[in-house]
């Protein structure tokens, strides 16, 4: 049998799609749907690039950065000394100069942007003469937001959630991070790609760009459900009981005794500055 | 239309197309023609870079060197970013994610088709005309008024192609279209396409079903894990080479080709 007469059942083809449209489309009215594509490039590139961090110079083991991280930020936010806080400035300079230009210019443009709103919610204070709170909660922002950045820009996903195995987190907040970091990729690839259908297919004036992009939102959400079922389901297949066991860190290394060093360092000096 | 005046001019013209996603090669110097009216199947494994040389084709992505013609017109990132000619790009070239999923965001399956029309400034009763031609040929009228998300997958992938098909586009892009569909609904779409193309549409298909690669396509581009483009010749040529097909890890030493009077072994049996 012919493949013609094989295809009996199909509908015949209307004229019009037959020859070509005469069409020329109008100007502008994309700019909301590509500044929404740049938006979910950047997360599902910065989350894809934290699963991709290779060994720097910085090459503590997570656990050990995630507790000096920790003991900085609590030092930071309990100090009261000008010379201490300037010591930990000269501490993060350091640290920054060993790592990579691209890390150093996103590690402080995200801390620059924290201390200069932080600074202008607090120019009233300076108004008013309170130019020393001023100053000392703007550093303690920019200073804390670095340390913490310093460690996320430098360590693995799957190198946090073991460290925070390590120092006793709960096994079901470890779980529920894990699940997040994973789903932002997975619903991140579908909203780009759904993106990307509604800017192939805008090939006009796009009045209702808000429904549509709402119509994006819903799909992803309705998908994240279906997901989170299926998911379960296959976890109670592979016996899951309601207890999540993470993998807890890595082995001890040089590099991990020289970083706790440096942190008995700054617990020292951050004693000595406080009973001054 | 007769053959030679539907083979007359290029629809694509790729010359040394390379990319990289932050350092990691997904094309290496890429180059081929197709002509208007053919249709072509990109076959190749997972990771070969297929998929991304389909965003290029749709000026979704722009190649980090080299160049891409589009019915003689060089489509760059720099023409890409004036609204009115990536608009012109985007309607003559239809593409069909291989996810419908992500293509479906409309309430209604007949909003979801009447998408395109509208948007080409059509009035209501030139758009519904076009959305029920679209409804009929694809033997959706029973979705109407259904939800896109609450279809089956088969019939998620019509409503799909139907809302790609309202724009009447020039060169249909196709990525991995059998996958997920049953045996009925790639048979449908096999015919569909072979429809289509025989109408006049340039077609090109990704895809790893060697079964209906042949039914898609008079040619075959054969991408290896290099990255690069291992052969470019006629889709029977191309299956035929069973050390080619191993070679591009499409498949394995036991493969064999099945004809009207038996099939054809390329190995032992002892």
């Amino acid at each position: 049998m012919e493949k013609a007469e094989m295809r009996s059942e199909l509908a015949a083809m209307p004229e019009w799609l037959m020859k070509e449209d005469e069409y020329v489309p109008q100007s502008g009215g994309d700019t909301f749907i590509n500044k929404s594509i740049f938006a979910v490039l950047g997360v599902i590139s910065r989350v894809r690039k934290q699963s991709m961090i290779e060994g720097s110079a910085y090459s503590a083991g997570a656990p050990v950065k995630l507790l000096g991280t920790m003991l900085i930020v609590l030092y930071i936010a309990v100090t009261n000394q000008p010379s201490f806080l300037k010591f930990i400035f000269v501490y993060e300079l350091i640290v920054l100069c060993i790592m990579r230009p691209e890390v150093i210019k996103r590690i402080l443009q995200v801390s620059t942007a924290a201390a200069a709103l932080t600074f202008i919610v607090m120019l009233p204070a300076l108004l008013w003469g309170n130019t020393y709170s001023c100053i000392m909660i703007t550093s303690k922002v920019f200073l804390t937001i670095s340390a913490v950045n310093m460690m996320s820009f430098t360590t693995r996903w799957n190198g946090i959630t073991g460290a925070l195995k390590k120092v006793h987190f709960p096994d079901m907040f470890i779980f529920v991070l894990d699940i997040t970091i994973k789903y932002i990729v997975m619903l991140g690839d579908l909203v780009l790609n759904m993106l990307y259908a509604l800017k192939l297919r805008s090939v006009g004036k796009n009045r209702g760009k808000y429904g549509s992009l709402a119509g994006v939102a819903g799909t992803a959400y309705i998908k994240s459900q279906e997901m989170a079922v299926e998911m379960y389901h296959a976890m109670e297949c592979r016996g899951f009981d309601g207890e999540y066991k993470a993998a807890a860190g890595n082995r001890f290394t040089k590099a991990d005794a020289f970083s706790l060093l440096i942190y008995a360092g700054i617990t020292a000096l951050f004693v000595f500055y406080e009973m001054m | 239309m007769s053959n030679i005046d539907r083979f007359a001019a290029e629809a694509l013209e790729l010359n040394n197309i390379c990319y990289a996603y932050e350092g990691s090669t997904a094309l290496d110097s890429i180059s081929m023609k197709i002509r208007k009216g053919e249709a072509v199947a990109f076959m190749g494994p997972n990771g070969s870079g297929k998929s991304t040389l389909l965003k290029i084709i749709n000026g979704l992505i722009f190649p980090d060197s080299g160049s891409y013609f589009f019915c003689g017109d060089e489509v760059t990132e720099k023409k890409m970013k004036d609204s009115v000619y990536a608009k012109s790009l985007h309607k003559r070239i239809g593409f069909i994610f291989q996810n419908s999923d992500a293509q479906l965001f409309n309430t209604t399956v007949y909003d979801e088709i009447a998408f395109g029309p509208r948007q080409m400034g059509m009035d209501e009763e030139a758009a519904g005309k076009r959305t029920d031609d679209c409804i009929s040929m694809l033997g959706i009228e029973h979705l109407r008024e259904r939800s896109p998300y609450h279809l089956s997958g088969g019939e998620k992938h019509k409503v799909a192609i139907a809302s790609v098909l309202a724009l009447n586009p020039e060169l249909l892009v196709l990525d991995e279209p059998m996958i997920g569909l049953d045996p009925r609904s790639q048979r449908w779409l096999v015919d569909f396409l072979a429809q289509m193309n025989e109408a006049g549409k340039t077609i090109i298909t990704s895809t790893h079903n060697l079964d209906l690669v042949q039914e898609v396509s008079d040619r075959t581009i054969l991408f290896g894990e290099d990255h690069k483009i291992l052969a470019d010749s006629k889709t029977a040529d191309i299956l035929g080479n069973q050390p080619l097909l191993v070679n591009a890890n499409l498949v394995d030493e036991y493969y064999h080709m099945h004809h009207d009077n038996g099939h054809v072994h390329f190995h032992d049996h002892e």
